[in-house]
């Protein structure tokens, strides 16, 4: 960790207070708001709007803006952002609300509820693009999209989250390893800056704001509209495979991402020894190339063999009882959710982001939210996993692990401080670590300390960590080093003079 | 069932709510009541959000939280009651068939008396109360059930599902009474459920109108998450033009995007907003069974 200005013993993990951002002091709010009102800029002050944004997703965050504006033009927003430049005020943009580490979260200031922007534009059946306000919640995209026979091509599995805000962090799904992140299908964006300057980018267009926005964290400006890749909808039909080892899993779907093998693929763990590999094809053609060329090298299981397996194992270790039945009970459980009567069609699912979406909050959701995760090259990828698994293992008793790849097409300056690891070639490779803590109760230290622990594997294995709101500003200098830190800061300083744009989040 | 405190704010409840779909404003939304109940807000503070809700149900069926949306929405609105009239008390006459308060002045009653061979009891002003936040009486209240009779009730007015179900009625919606006459309804028919029934029973109900669906063939206003999209229309505030949401919008973003030749709607109060907007033929299905 050389050029790294933090004492080596304080790798071992970093106290809570150091990621919590400071109260903003209100100073010059009135100004702020005397100056926005000659604009007619209606500014909320009221209990209710002011307290609805208290928290984020990972509900460990608590704040309240000063005032909220519901966003509704790009040129609402470039006065605002003006007005923020001249007296100092911060601004937090928001739009599913669904960071984990209170980046939407604002403390004091002004917070900035994006998905106010929120209606589809046009559609480009021809180009296959569509061009959206960027506070679209993915589902509402869907289903609008799904009206013409279109859909988007990967999105996160979180459908409240909004286009706009996943395209300054990543967005994964278990078509990744075909599609690559969400950022990477914004085609061209209408951005707002920090200094107020109404502006679209693209790659032929200030392509130096595009790279910057994409993956930007919303540090270098508003997201206000988006021009996304879209494709023709198609179900789907889907098979799990069962495996008994978390390490041979992980090669098998590294094996079918690399290959191009399925449409989708993704790793689900219910416990250390029953790891679930999803794989999907979005044709009959696919699936029987899948079933002819690949199947056998799998080394997973169906799930009749699995249950023989499984009941065998547990029938020689009577003292895991409590194990077999939680698996039991999970299985039960979970996999109708995954799978609902009215969602499928001719054996095949049809809105399949809508089930698992759903699936995901009454499974995985919960008052706090902690989902930590790393992204590593190949290589890289399964001792990352293990290592995890291990944190996890001693700091719960449930979780998930959820392993994707992710798609690169070369290298983008985008990738430079963000969720792609530079070392990654071709594919990158992420993995959340999700506790089940539905239900239970953890104090904060508890959970920060867990994600510590996470991220503090990211540093050993100088690699990254990636999704939605999972940088976390303590880290971000031990897992990227101070010279490139120190760039990406001048250049925001040179961007947001002030500093008042979704301050506090990475620097 | 569980109460605000249980939200998460996942927003899932926002993607079929009509107040959504045409403010985009999330403090109008029941998660918005539930995060701001969470941080403190009383339900004066919520007002405005509480006159804003159509009660359409949507939000209910698909919260992964399992939180009792309606009852939530209808106990806050006790404490800051909807500034609407009363209605009349209904006539005390006996049946076992509730028609809504549109229905049951339209031309149409008698047709669906008819069709269903049943007598009609009037409970409007009861539903008013119910979805208005206003205390019934529990002398009115008994006088209300005493005239209902059978083993099984119709009921078009879809806000007394729930309070019938609780005083130990078993209650079918309009819709599924008529569909059980075979109307006749065809592949290019946009078929238009009454929401507030669907929602209230839809874990049964929503593979009773995907096996009816699949069986026509037909488009319905359902969105992904098989939550039916209102048009407000049959809302207290929408029946008596006193805020609710534009229903003809709503009937727009139902059409959007949907190629059919006709729209059948089970709710009287849907017909005027696709009206005003389409060309096409709408009809109330008991004027398409025999």
């Amino acid at each position: 960790m050389k050029n790294c200005v933090v004492a080596p013993d304080s790798l071992q993990g970093i106290p809570r207070q150091q990621t919590n951002t400071g109260l903003w002091s209100g100073e010059g709010w009135g100004r702020f708001l005397s100056e926005l009102k000659t604009h007619d800029v209606d500014v909320r002050e009221g209990r209710a709007d002011r307290s609805l944004y208290q928290t984020d997703g990972g509900g460990v965050a608590q704040g309240r803006p000063h005032g909220v504006v519901i966003a509704r033009s790009a040129k609402q927003i470039a006065t605002i952002l003006r007005a923020a430049q001249e007296h100092g005020v911060p601004v937090t943009t928001r739009g599913g609300g669904l960071t984990t580490e209170g980046e939407s979260v604002a403390f004091g200031g002004l917070l900035l509820a994006m998905n106010g922007m929120s209606r589809v534009r046009s559609i480009d059946k021809e180009n296959l693009t569509v061009r959206t306000e960027a506070g679209i919640y993915w589902h509402a995209l869907a289903e609008v999209l799904r009206r013409q026979g279109l859909d988007y091509l990967s999105a996160p599995l979180n459908l409240t989250a909004s286009v706009g805000g996943t395209l300054g962090v990543g967005g994964i799904d278990v078509n990744s390893p075909k599609y690559g992140c969400s950022a990477d299908q914004a085609v061209a964006l209408q951005v707002v800056t920090p200094t107020g300057e109404i502006r679209e980018c693209s790659e032929a267009e200030n392509p130096d704001l595009f790279e910057r926005v994409l993956l930007g964290y919303g540090q270098f400006g508003v997201i206000t509209e988006a021009t996304m890749k879209i494709r023709p909808y198609t179900p789907c039909s889907m098979h799990y495979f069962y495996y008994g080892s978390l390490r041979t899993a992980i090669e098998d779907l590294q094996l079918l991402a690399n290959e191009d093998a399925a449409d989708y693929c993704g790793i689900l763990t219910m416990l250390d020894r029953a790891v679930n590999l999803l794989v999907a094809f979005d044709s009959d053609e696919r699936e029987r190339q899948f079933f002819s060329r690949w199947r056998r090298r799998l080394r997973g299981h169906g799930e009749t063999g699995f249950a023989a397996r499984m009941a065998a194992y547990y029938a020689l270790r009577p003292w895991k009882v409590k194990e077999a039945l939680y698996l039991r009970e999970r299985k039960t459980a979970l996999m109708p959710q995954f799978e609902p009567s009215h969602h499928i069609r001719k054996g095949k699912i049809v809105d399949r982001s809508v089930v698992f979406s759903r699936a995901v909050w009454k499974f995985w959701g919960g008052q706090q939210m902690v989902i930590p995760d790393l992204s590593t090259n190949a290589e890289k990828f399964v001792e990352a996993v293990e290592r995890g698994n291990v944190v996890c293992r001693e700091y719960f008793p449930h979780y998930t692990l959820y392993c994707v790849g992710i798609k690169l097409n070369g290298w983008r300056e985008r990738y430079e401080l963000s969720c792609i690891p530079p070392d990654a070639e071709g594919m990158a490779w992420g993995c959340e670590f999700e506790p089940m803590i539905k239900g239970a109760t953890y104090s904060r230290d508890h959970l920060q300390s867990f994600k510590n622990a996470i991220y503090d594997i990211g540093v050993d294995m100088n690699t990254s960590y990636y999704r939605f709101g999972g940088m976390m500003k303590g880290y971000i200098r031990r897992a990227f080093g101070n010279e490139l830190v120190d760039k990406h800061l001048a250049l925001k300083r040179k961007a947001d003079p002030a500093m008042i744009l979704n301050a506090d989040v990475i620097f | 069932m569980n109460d605000y405190r249980a939200c998460t704010g996942c927003g899932i409840c926002v993607l079929p709510c009509p107040v959504w779909q045409e403010t985009r404003d999330l403090s109008l939304t029941l998660a918005g009541r539930a995060l701001a109940l969470q941080g403190g807000a009383t339900a004066l503070d919520l007002r405005e959000s509480l006159e804003a809700c159509v009660t359409c149900g949507a939000c209910e069926p698909v919260c992964p939280e399992e939180i009792d949306t309606v009852g939530m929405t209808l106990d806050l609105r006790r404490s800051v009651p909807l500034d609407l009239p009363e209605l009349d008390r209904g006539n005390g006459e006996k049946g076992s068939f509730l028609p809504g308060d549109s229905l049951r002045r339209h031309r149409l009653h008698d047709v669906v008396l008819q069709r269903l061979g049943v007598s009609s009891v009037d409970g409007s002003d009861i539903s008013a109360g119910i979805e208005a936040g206003r205390t019934v009486s529990p002398d009115r209240q008994r006088q209300f059930l005493d005239c209902l009779v059978g083993a099984e009730l119709i009921v078009d007015d879809g806000i007394l599902h729930r309070p019938l179900r609780s005083w130990g009625f078993q209650v079918i919606g309009l819709g599924e009474a008529l569909l059980r006459k075979s109307p006749e309804l065809r592949a290019t028919d946009l078929y238009v459920i009454e929401t507030r029934g669907y929602h209230s029973d839809f874990q049964r109900l929503v593979r009773f109108y995907d096996e009816l669906r699949q069986r026509v063939g037909c488009e319905m206003n359902l969105d992904l998450q098989r939550a039916a999209i209102a048009t407000g229309a049959a809302s207290l505030q929408g029946r008596t033009g006193k805020g609710g949401i534009d229903a003809a919008g709503q009937a727009r973003w139902i059409l959007e995007g949907r190629v059919v030749e006709r729209i059948v709607v089970e709710c009287v109060d849907d017909m005027e907003p696709f009206q005003e907007i389409t060309d096409l033929p709408v009809v109330h299905l008991a004027e398409v069974t025999p």
